[in-house]
């Protein structure tokens, strides 16, 4: 027997309020790391638009193609990049991506890693695509494999059924990305049906030189095709995701104080089961002090007993929050690619709350227990 | 004067001037007054009063855990009223053994588990805690009860755990707080006898507080509590 078995005896004997004490704050940390998720999503957005890229609008959604060379003679300009949304489905399973033009796509969306095998294979060839690897291993692919995107956009020979060739499978720091499906835009282009959409864009990506020059970059694109059909509208990637953000701010907050107020009903729940516990157990802590218990050591039991109602409910709801943010994931990760990117800070930021919500609800007890009058306690009964 | 088996034996135990008072709103409740003792090795003495007399404030003196306003308490040499509270604690796990009237075994662990508690305290490695406890359980005949919670145990054989603990550390000093006080005359016997046995085969210096005839005269000797001060005849 050690000092914990008596801990885990009493735990033993009192399961049910052991079991929902910590199921009390496994709840609380599970929220805690859903909010910890959803502020990474929202403050990866600012992290993830970069403060070197804009993005061109068109007054009507499509703007020409053309537009790309003339968007990369403004001066500052370092690459200018398009997408157009590109989807199907491979087994009946969805699978959404962009057309883009590669290899200038690589300048101005750097997070997109490829080898330089990858990178060669994909330039090599028409229908080469690349995919991020939660996608692939979700779909079940592995290089080398031609994937037939059926019920995509009708092509110019009658069929709506697309082929790739997987050249790549890449990770990516922006967790959104490993979701994505990346084709040449050249080749859907080319192949599709409708010729009033042919050469059409949603909007170009522009990578500048130098963050500074952000503002007259913007005017100067715009300046350019003030008088033009569709006019544009540039703006900062940066600005967009912090719109974003703006829009979720209050849902932040209210997470937040949500967040907070879980806790401190937690820490009520904790705190008064552990000094009910102590209150229960008053004669069994005036015995040991008799048999030779310092206080200081009786200190530690109590302490720890707290100890181990925290830190289990912490390590269970940390748990807990990992599988629903997991489940979220797919959800979220469209409209926040740094969902669930929360590194390690969470992570440490719950273990100094399990230490102090451990001192917090340990220390009353503790009073409690270590300075009760020996012989009085023993007395009563 | 110094009620005392043998004065030519020095004592084990022995209190001097020892007053005792307590504090209850304004008032003053003085429990002992300027109060001597002295109790030689292999002594089995039985202190007697009536209830709310002090007797259990006098065992719990001599133990420990408690302090007296006045006078010193002094065993084995040790005047333990001037200690500090940690080295109190101490002293406390390697020369007393307690005997309580409602046993306060702790109702989550064993029978075995209860009769180790004091020996964490030790340096021991776990498997010597519980040959020790196991040994205890066999001089209490507990043995075959060690896996039992004290709810599955009757009320004489919580005693005797209770006693199993109380001797595990191999105290010199067992102080008993109306040991049979809870139990039935046929087993209350039973643990007076137990305590003979530690008394005179184990050596152990016994002192118990009781209000029962009966169990003081299982004892060697018998004092009275009156008028806070101890004689050897019960007040008139």
């Amino acid at each position: 027997m050690t000092d914990n078995s008596i801990i885990f005896a009493v735990f033993r004997r009192h399961k049910i309020r052991t079991l929902f004490t910590v199921l009390s704050v496994a709840v609380a940390f599970a929220i805690f790391l859903v909010v910890a998720a959803l502020q990474s999503g929202f403050s990866g957005l600012l992290n993830v638009a970069g403060s070197q890229r804009l993005v061109v609008f068109g007054e009507s959604l499509a703007l020409p193609l053309s537009y790309a060379d003339k968007i990369a003679k403004v001066p500052g300009v370092k690459a200018v990049s398009y997408g157009a949304f590109f989807s199907g489905f491979f087994r009946d399973k969805f699978v959404g991506g962009f057309a883009v033009p590669f290899p200038r796509n690589l300048v101005v969306d750097p997070e997109l890693k490829l080898t330089a095998a990858e990178t060669k294979a994909l330039l090599a060839d028409r229908q080469a695509a690349v995919a991020g690897a939660d996608l692939a291993s979700q779909m079940g692919w592995k290089v080398g494999d031609t994937i037939a995107l059926t019920r995509g956009l009708p092509q110019k020979n009658g069929s709506s059924t697309w082929y790739f060739h997987l050249v790549g499978i890449y990770k990516s720091d922006r967790p959104g990305l490993q979701q994505d499906f990346n084709v040449h835009y050249a080749y859907v282009n080319e192949g599709r049906a409708d010729l009033a959409n042919k050469d059409k864009l949603g909007n170009f990506f522009v990578y500048i030189d130098d963050p500074r020059h952000i503002d007259s970059v913007s005017h100067a694109i715009d300046a350019l095709f003030a008088t033009a059909q569709p006019s544009t509208t540039t703006f900062p990637e940066l600005l967009l995701a912090a719109t974003v953000v703006k829009s979720y701010g209050d849902i932040g907050a209210i997470l937040i104080a949500v967040s907070v107020a879980v806790f401190f009903s937690m820490l009520l729940v904790a705190g008064n089961t552990m000094a009910n516990s102590v209150r229960q157990r008053v004669h069994e802590f005036a015995l040991m002090r008799a048999v030779g218990f310092s206080r200081g050591r009786l200190a530690g039991l109590v302490v720890r007993e707290a100890a181990f109602v925290i830190g289990s409910g912490a390590v269970v709801g940390l748990l807990l929050g990992w599988q629903v943010c997991r489940l979220m994931l797919p959800t979220l990760s469209t409209v926040m690619p740094y969902f669930l990117a929360v590194g390690w800070q969470p992570f440490a930021l719950a273990a100094l709350l399990v230490v102090f919500f451990t001192l917090l609800i340990g220390i009353l007890p503790t009073r409690r227990a270590t300075t009760l009058a020996v012989a009085d306690t023993l007395r009563r009964l | 004067m110094m009620p005392a088996a043998d004065a030519s034996v020095q004592p084990l135990i022995e209190m001097r001037k020892v007053t005792r008072y307590y504090r209850r709103k304004s008032e003053k409740v003085e429990v002992l007054e300027d109060l001597d003792l002295a109790v030689p090795r292999g002594d089995f003495l039985a202190l007697m009063a009536p209830s709310g007399k002090g007797k259990s404030t006098l065992l719990n003196l001599i133990g420990g855990i408690d302090r007296p306003n006045a006078g010193e308490v002094i065993v084995e040499g040790d005047n333990i009223g001037k200690m500090r509270d940690s080295a109190l604690a101490d002293w406390r796990s390697r020369h007393i053994g307690f005997v309580f009237q409602l046993y306060h075994l702790m109702p989550a662990l064993t029978a075995r588990q209860n009769v180790e508690l004091p020996l964490l305290l030790m340096n021991l490695s776990p498997g010597e805690r519980r040959k020790r406890a196991m040994a205890a359980l066999a001089v209490t005949d507990m043995e075959d009860r060690a896996r039992f919670k004290p709810a599955e145990l009757s009320g004489g054989q919580q005693q005797r755990v209770a006693i199993a603990r109380a001797i595990v550390t191999d105290p010199p000093i067992v102080l008993c707080d109306e040991p049979t006080g809870d139990l039935d005359r046929k087993t209350g016997d039973e643990i007076l006898r137990l305590l003979q046995t530690l008394n005179g085969e184990y050596g152990k210096t016994v002192i118990m507080v009781t209000h029962d005839p009966r169990a003081a005269a299982r004892a060697k000797r018998t004092l009275f509590l009156n008028n806070k001060m101890l004689s050897q005849e019960p007040e008139a």
